[in-house]
């Protein structure tokens, strides 16, 4: 019975998790260039509890104890996945907002080394140098990119131009795997520990005057929330259940 | 239990801003020279520990936060009113004006009037930084496209002066400090006093006021975009606290 409590707590807690996670996608909703996070947790499932217990463990996973059936522990380990894809573009008339359309970053030069990020609000600062909101330089295939005086062309695929004279073109990358890449805050990405950098995405196709928007499926949310809502209140019973009956244990079983 | 109602509280007090931002900009959209703001959020993250282990995990997500509030230079129409010291620049460029404290700062808003040394002021007593000079007794004062201001004095046709405009490397950088005014900041660069009509400075529209920058459709969208946000925020506070509640409701 003191398992099936704290089986349910940890159930409970796995989603207090999960609620967490959709209120960080949810609160970033309108934020450019946001990617939602998607919690993933893999189970030990009564493997372990099974070993401390001094039985045998079996390689079954779903029936570790052999004798009345797979107990869960609920011990679950989360990682957050980012979800890479991309999300709706939205029109400003900027000429200097960068939009990419399907997969990739742009790359941008910080003081700890390259970040990747797809927020394209890009600017020119006092020395003419093309950077982000932030004030870091974005990065070309040769670097910073220097711009003068005159309006910037874009082309599709991420030369930067200015009056026909070709500047440099738009270091763009991408990852096989989102583990790759670790989120560093600001919508920047680093590249994760022990973790190969992104490559040169070959064929990138980028726009001027675009902004992308978060890639947060609100709908899907929303209902993972309701969802979640519900199998709290399922644990919660669970738990008042095993309560009620170990209560009568402790206090009804031998009384005389 | 506090970080999960930081992220979604985090959520509603950015929305509120952005609504706020949205009203103001409503409530200028008759204001001439006014230009409208837009809130740019960024994503809270906090890597508590360096060690790959714990960077993934749900406690460094903290929400959202105002990155900053940015002026947009689009231009508004141009209205015609017929005043002689009403004046317009149709493209890019800003008056250079001199305030009470003698700092310069930059608008698009040109309505101006003659003050009594002969400058050119507008209604808050800042001065129109230039060199010309209009004299009580000139007649048929008149401000060519490029900026190029004539009279008739006695008679006699005479140039009294010239108006130039500021152009910025990124006039989206520039600062504001209320009453349309605006002032040069390290990431929009250092203005260029040019000629109107040359080097990428618009051109001289006298007569003419620029109106606000706002539409009317665009910030409604806006506005219903905001609310659907702080909506669901509020839907994220609602659901954590209901689980709080339960937590607390159960036995003993």
């Amino acid at each position: 019975m003191m398992r099936g409590i704290y089986s349910a707590t940890a159930g409970m807690m796995q989603n207090l998790r999960r609620q967490e996670s959709i209120s960080h996608n949810l609160a970033n909703m309108n934020t450019t260039g946001f990617r939602e996070d998607i919690l993933t947790s893999t189970g030990f499932p009564g493997v372990l509890q099974a070993q401390s217990d001094g039985m045998d463990p079996t390689p079954n996973p779903f029936n570790p104890t052999g004798a009345i059936g797979a107990i869960g522990t609920g011990v679950n380990m989360d990682r957050l996945v980012v979800n890479l894809e991309p999300g709706p573009n939205t029109p400003t008339g900027n000429n200097l907002d960068f939009a990419m359309n399907g997969r990739g970053f742009f790359t941008v030069q910080t003081a700890a080394g390259e970040a990747y990020t797809r927020d394209g609000t890009f600017r020119v600062n006092k020395g003419g140098i093309l950077e982000n909101a932030l004030g870091q330089p974005v990065l070309g295939m040769n670097g910073p990119i220097k711009v003068g005086q005159g309006e910037v062309k874009l082309e599709p695929d991420g030369t930067v131009k200015q009056a026909g004279i070709v500047l440099d073109k738009l270091k763009l990358v991408d990852v096989q795997r989102p583990e790759q890449l670790r989120k560093a805050g600001d919508t920047l990405f680093v590249t994760a520990e022990n973790e190969t950098p992104p490559a040169i995405l070959p064929e990138a196709a980028v726009q001027q005057g675009v902004l992308e928007m978060s890639n947060v499926d609100t709908t899907r949310s929303f209902s993972d929330m309701l969802m979640i809502m519900r199998s709290y209140q399922t644990s919660q019973r669970a738990i008042k259940l095993s309560d009620e009956a170990y209560e009568r244990t402790v206090n009804d079983v031998g009384k005389l | 239990m506090t970080s999960v109602s930081r992220a979604a509280a985090s959520g509603l007090a950015s929305q509120q801003l952005s609504l706020d931002l949205i009203g103001n900009n409503i409530a200028n959209i008759d204001t001439p020279g006014f230009k409208k703001s837009r809130v740019n959020f960024k994503e809270v993250v906090e890597n508590l520990a360096s060690n790959s282990d714990s960077a993934e995990s749900i406690s460094t997500r903290g929400g959202v936060e105002v990155r900053e509030i940015r002026p947009i230079f689009t231009s508004g129409p141009l209205l015609q009113t017929g005043q002689p010291y009403d004046m317009a620049i149709n493209g890019e460029g800003f008056f250079p004006m001199v305030q009470a404290d003698g700092t310069t700062a930059y608008t698009r808003h040109g309505a101006f009037q003659l003050g009594n040394d002969g400058s050119l002021v507008d209604f808050n007593g800042n001065r129109l930084k230039t060199d010309l000079i209009i004299p009580r007794n000139a007649e048929l004062v008149k401000v060519l496209a490029n900026g190029t201001v004539t009279a008739s004095i006695g008679g006699q046709f005479q140039v009294l002066g010239k108006i130039q405009f500021g152009v910025f490397p990124n006039p989206g950088g520039l600062e504001s400090i209320g009453n349309s005014m605006y002032k040069t900041s390290e990431a929009s660069g250092d203005p260029v006093l040019t000629t109107p009509g040359q080097d990428g400075a618009g051109v001289m529209a006298s007569g003419y006021l620029e109106g606000s920058n706002v539409e009317f459709g665009t910030e409604i969208i806006n506005m219903m975009s905001a609310r659907r946000a702080y909506g669901i925020s509020l839907k994220s506070v609602q659901t954590i606290d209901e689980m709080v509640q339960e937590a607390n409701s159960l036995p003993r």
